[in-house]
This record gives structure tokens, sequence and C-alpha cells, in this order.
């Protein structure tokens, strides 16, 4: 805009001078133009009705891209907009609803609401429209992020318009309108006595429309003061009934994020009052029909419910035999968190699931449980192709360690030590490092333990390396034990080894080693030659 | 104040004779001078009803509704010496804007074509204005 037509509409802007309006009024009536547009950008500024209804007079004539000027106006025009929406003139009264409905003029509810009563008027429904567009957005504003251009705080604004509402919901018999009642329950909160003393009465005349929009509204204000009665200490019937009843998978997403947050005691206790959900049966027969957010969701929320176990259990079974990979690994972790013969049941029949992930969780509580018959299954799965189930197993048979099987190796038969030992081979990742520690024990009867259990345990070359220098020790018994047991190493530097036994000084050494070697397919050879 | 309070009630039967000091040793005043005395009082309330008269005329920041004043308002904005600013008063008369101040919104009315017979003549002045305020 040009400096000098700038300083005349600031001018004007300023003046004290209300003959500076009539001036701005004639600059309106060119429709285009700079003039235009600064005349009206500088009327919305000024504080003066005459000159925002003006304003308001024109604003179907802008264009889309002129419906910034009007921004000056936002929150200024409270006075204008009131007689805009109730004058007789059809398009001030349209442009009005422009406005309102453009910059979210909240304060002009309680008009707006005179007009949703007024049952007769061709213009209640656009103003009820329009009530529950900005009772939603309001609610949006109240528990979304802040609008930085919204410069009261949203929960005064909702805490002063909620009187209006309830007053206007009070007067239900006369004008029968659900939309108010609609509009209501979007800004209503879960202490409010008069929604509680609806909800408590089913012969209260607003108690079918409140429970209608409880069910049905996918509006914020809506689940948030659903989720708000779940989390109430004395949480009304009505409202549990109604979040047993809702399906819409935008409900119960909301529902389980609201779950997965973490659940307080209230919120425990009203969730265990719920003893039933519209969508179990179903989702119970047709877990397919259900998409795999919907069947985590319900996996995940059931066992906070008060549904019976047998309902829970068929649920997680459903969704183990026929849901995603996500739902069965949600259906796994809900199942272990039961400890029953079914939950047991269920768990094993996990193990067989063709997915790693299911099967891990399946492992990890398997043997906790001492599930019978399962332990051949995690002896099979510890050969499974994928680590994350060899890692899970092993861990859930941590007791086949290197330690406890040391601790009972002197006490086991032959039998039992060959087939353990085969398992904390398996199972036992630090073997080889136990085993040489093992090996290096001060002790001598340490030592030659660990030479027995070395034999059965690991064919590792640290060990065998362990085992050669055993053949130095001072203690002949062990350097005997040693050179028999090295011929279960078939390396290069075990056979060197072994036919520089052949010159110990103990004759019994000396044998061993010989027929170590012997097993290991090389003959003695004579001792000048090894020299 | 007691003791001046009952010297003064003391004195009662001299009250008739009080203020008689104040009077002019030649008797009471004349019309002449009651009527002189009258001009002066007239002459200062309106030298007062004057300055306020003036005051209120150029003082733009008291709330009013008066066209002639926010024109001067403007033209003070602008800077505008008097003879344009009585260039812009007929500009508006003749384009017959109820309120004068609409002319600075006005850019059209200093179209060559479209100046009235009577302000062809100021053509080249209504350009140097229309250069100042649009």
């Amino acid at each position: 805009m040009p400096e000098k037509l700038e300083l005349t509409l600031s001018t004007l802007k300023a003046s004290r001078n209300e003959a500076s309006v009539h001036v701005l009024l004639s600059g309106l009536e060119r429709k285009v133009g700079t003039v235009f547009e600064g005349a009206l950008r500088t009327l919305l500024a000024r504080r003066s009705k005459n000159g925002h209804l003006a304003a308001l007079r024109v604003l179907h004539q802008l264009q889309p891209e002129q419906f910034d000027l009007l921004e000056t106006g936002r929150g200024r025009l409270t006075a204008a907009l009131r007689d805009a929406l109730l004058h007789d003139d059809e398009q001030l009264f349209e442009n009005a609803c422009t406005f309102l409905s453009e910059f979210n003029e909240y304060d002009s509810l309680p008009t707006l609401l005179v007009l949703c009563e007024e049952v007769e008027s061709p213009r209640q429904p656009r103003a009820l429209a329009l009530t529950k567009e900005l009772a939603d957005r309001l609610g949006k504003l109240v528990y979304g992020p802040r609008d930085e251009q919204t410069r009261r705080d949203p929960e005064m604004l909702r805490h002063g318009l909620l009187e209006q509402f309830e007053a206007s919901v009070g007067r239900y018999r006369a004008h029968q309108q659900d939309g108010i009642v609609e509009a209501y329950v979007m800004l209503a909160v879960p202490t409010s006595s008069e929604l509680r003393a609806i909800l408590g009465a089913p012969h209260h005349a607003c108690y079918r429309p409140v429970i209608q929009t409880l069910t049905h509204s996918e509006c914020v204000g809506v689940l948030k003061l659903l989720f708000g009665f779940l989390a109430s200490a004395d949480a009304p019937s009505a409202a549990l009934k109604v979040i047993g009843h809702r399906d819409d998978p935008l409900f119960t997403h909301r529902l389980a994020a609201f779950v997965r947050e973490g659940l307080r005691p209230n919120a425990q206790r009203n969730l265990k009052r719920i003893a039933s959900f519209s969508w179990l049966e179903a989702a119970i027969d047709e877990p397919a029909s259900l998409t795999e957010q919907q069947q985590v969701d319900y996996v995940e929320l059931v066992p906070h419910s008060g549904a019976p176990l047998e309902k829970q259990f068929a649920l997680f079974r459903a969704i183990l035999e026929a849901g995603g990979l996500a739902s069965r690994v949600a259906a796994c972790k809900a199942v272990a968190g039961f400890e029953s013969d079914e939950s047991n049941r269920i768990l094993a029949q996990a193990l067989d699931d063709n997915q790693p992930e299911v099967q891990s969780i399946a492992a990890a509580h398997a043997r906790q449980r001492r599930l019978p018959g399962t332990l051949p299954k995690l002896l099979r799965m510890l050969d499974s192709p994928h680590a994350e189930v060899r890692d899970t197993v092993r861990k859930s048979l941590s007791e086949f360690n290197f330690q406890s099987f040391a601790a009972r190796f002197e006490s086991m038969n032959e039998d039992l030590v060959e087939s353990t030992a085969k398992l904390v081979r398996k199972v036992d990742p630090n073997i080889t490092t136990s085993l040489v520690t093992e090996l290096q024990s001060s002790l001598r009867s340490a030592r030659l333990r660990a030479i027995s259990m070395a034999v059965l345990l690991s064919s590792a070359d640290e060990v065998a390396e362990a085992m050669i220098e055993l053949l130095q020790d001072p203690e002949h018994v062990v350097r005997v034990a040693a050179a028999d047991g090295l011929q279960h190493y078939d390396t290069p530097s075990v056979r060197g080894a072994l036919r520089l036994a052949l010159r110990d000084k103990s004759r019994s050494v000396q044998a061993t080693a010989e027929s170590s070697l012997a097993a290991l397919g090389e003959p003695a050879e004579p001792l000048g030659d090894l020299l | 104040m007691n003791g001046a309070y009952y010297a003064l009630l003391g004195q009662v039967t001299n009250w008739q004779r009080l203020g008689d000091g104040l009077h002019k040793p030649g008797g009471r005043a004349g019309l002449g001078e009651m009527l002189g005395v009258l001009a002066g009082v007239v002459a200062l309330a309106g030298l007062v009803f004057a300055i306020e008269h003036l005051r209120r005329r150029f003082d733009f920041t008291l709330t009013c509704n008066d066209s002639t004043k926010l024109f001067r308002e403007l033209c003070n904005a602008h800077e505008l010496d008097y003879p344009s600013r009585r260039l812009l008063r007929r500009v508006s008369a003749a384009a017959g804007f109820d309120e004068p101040a609409a002319v600075f919104l006005s850019p059209e009315w200093f179209d060559p074509e479209r100046l009235p017979k009577r302000l062809a003549a100021e053509e080249r002045r209504l350009q140097e204005l229309r250069e100042r305020l649009f």
C-alpha cells in the first residue's frame, strides 16, 4: 500500500472523531482496490460497531485471498456479530456466520444458542450447525495444542460457555433440539453435576440425546469426556455402558492408547466394571474381518476389562489362529499375563507359530511355567534359524549353564552327563571361557574335573590349548588326564604336544600320550625322530 | 478562639456600623461604574469562551463527531498548506461528498478527465496534490 495513503488510513484509525467511520465507509463503496482494502482493514481495527457492521455487510463480496484482511477484526466484532446474527438482513446473517466459522468467534455462541432455540426460524438449522462446529473446535482447542491466534484461555472460554449451554439444555422440553444437547456434551466436563444428573436418570428428557452423542460422536471433546468418566472415582454406569458399546475404530484405538499410557487405580476399577464389549463376539468369530490395528487394540484392551475369562481366552486363541503378526504378538503377551491352565495351553500352542516374534514370547514364558511337553519343543528351537528365538530359548533355559553342570557333574550318571552336556553346549554361550578358567584352576581336583567336562562340552581351540598347557602340569595325574583328553581334539598343535608328551618323565603320561596319538591315527614315532 | 467569639458578641450594639470603612470617601458606586465592571466581566467570559473554542477546534484527542475537524486533522497529518486545503475543499464540494474528508480516499477525483470545468484551471496543482496524498 502506498505510504501516503497509509498515512491517511492510520490517521483515520487513530482519530477520536466518529466522522472517520463515515469517511471509511465511503472507501468501502468502491468494492475493490487498495483504497477498499485499506478502508476495510481500518474499519475493523476501529472500535465502532457501525463500522464493524459495515465491514460484515461487504464480506460476501470479498475474494478468498482478501479474507486475510478480516483477520484484524478477530475478537473485536462481538457486538457487531450479535447484531448481524439477529438482523433481518439475510445476507448480513450469512456473512456473520461465515465470519464466525472462519475466525472461530466463540463469544458469539450464546447468540447462536438463542437462534438454535427458535425452532420456527429458517435460520435455525444454520445456527445449529455452526454451534456444533464451534463447540467441536473449542473442544479441540481445549484438549489440543494451543492456537497462537486465540489469546484467551480456552478452558476459561469453555467454562463461561458451559453455563449458557446448561441453561439451554435445561429448556430442552421447550425446543427439543438434540443438536444443542450434542454441542453441550462436546464441551461438558466429567465433573459436571448437570450432565451426571442426566446420565443418572434414564427418564430425563435429555438422556436419549446425551447417550446418542456419547455413543456416536467422534469429536475430541466427547472422547475426552468418556475417558474422563473412565478415570473418575465415581463413573456413571451409563457412561461405562457407552464405552462398552462403542465399536468404532477411532474410539477403540483411542481407548487402547489410553490403556497403553498406564491406568490409574480409578480407571482400572472402572474398566473392570465393563463386563461386555459390543465388538468382542464379532472379534472372536471373525478376527480376519478386523484390521490389524483393531486386533491389537482389542487384545490389549480386553485383559483390563471385566469381560469373562473364557471370552478373553477365546479372543486370544482366535487372534493367534487368524490374526496378523502384530496382533499375534500382542495376544501372546496378553496371554502371558494370566496364570491358568487355559493360558498355558494357549502359550504352548503359540510355540508352534510360524513367526519367530511369537515363538520367542511363548518360549520365554513356557519354560518359566514348566509347561508339560514343552522342553523337547524348546530344545528343538535351540536350533532355530532365527537368532531371536535361539536367544530367547537360551535365556529361558538358563539353568542349563556351565556352573550348574560343573556342580552336579560328579553326581550324575554317564547317560545323564552326556545328555545334559549336549544341552549345556547349546544353551551356555560362555562355555569356552568358563572351561578355560576351570582348566587353569589352582585345585587339582577342579582341573581334573574340567578335563573330563571339556571332552563333553567343547571342541574349541582355546580349550585344546588350555589342555595342552596341562601337559606341563606338576601333577602327573593331571598330565595323564590331559593327554587322554586331548585325543578328542585333532589339531596339529595337539598332535605336536602329544608327541612331546611321549618324553614326559612319567611313564604313565608317555603311555597315555601314545594311546591318544594312536586314537588320532598317528602311530607313536621313535623318540629320536621327535628330537 | 472562644475569646474572639465572646469579644465580637460584646460589640453587638455596634454591628450596624460594620463595613463602613470599606466605602470610598466619596460615597457609593454609580451606574456607569457598574456597567464598566459588567463589560469587563463579559469581555473576560468571551475571551475564555474563545480560548476554549479554539482549544476544542485544534485538540484532535477529544472525542467528537465533526466532519470539518476530521478534514483538518487529515490536512494536518499530510502537512498541507492553506491554499491546498482550500483546493481540496473545492474538489470535495464538486464531488458532492457528504464528508469533506472522503476526498482523501478518492484518487479518481483528481483525474484530469473527471475534473469539473470550474476546477480545470487548477489541473497542475491538483496533480501535485494527488502526488502528495496517494
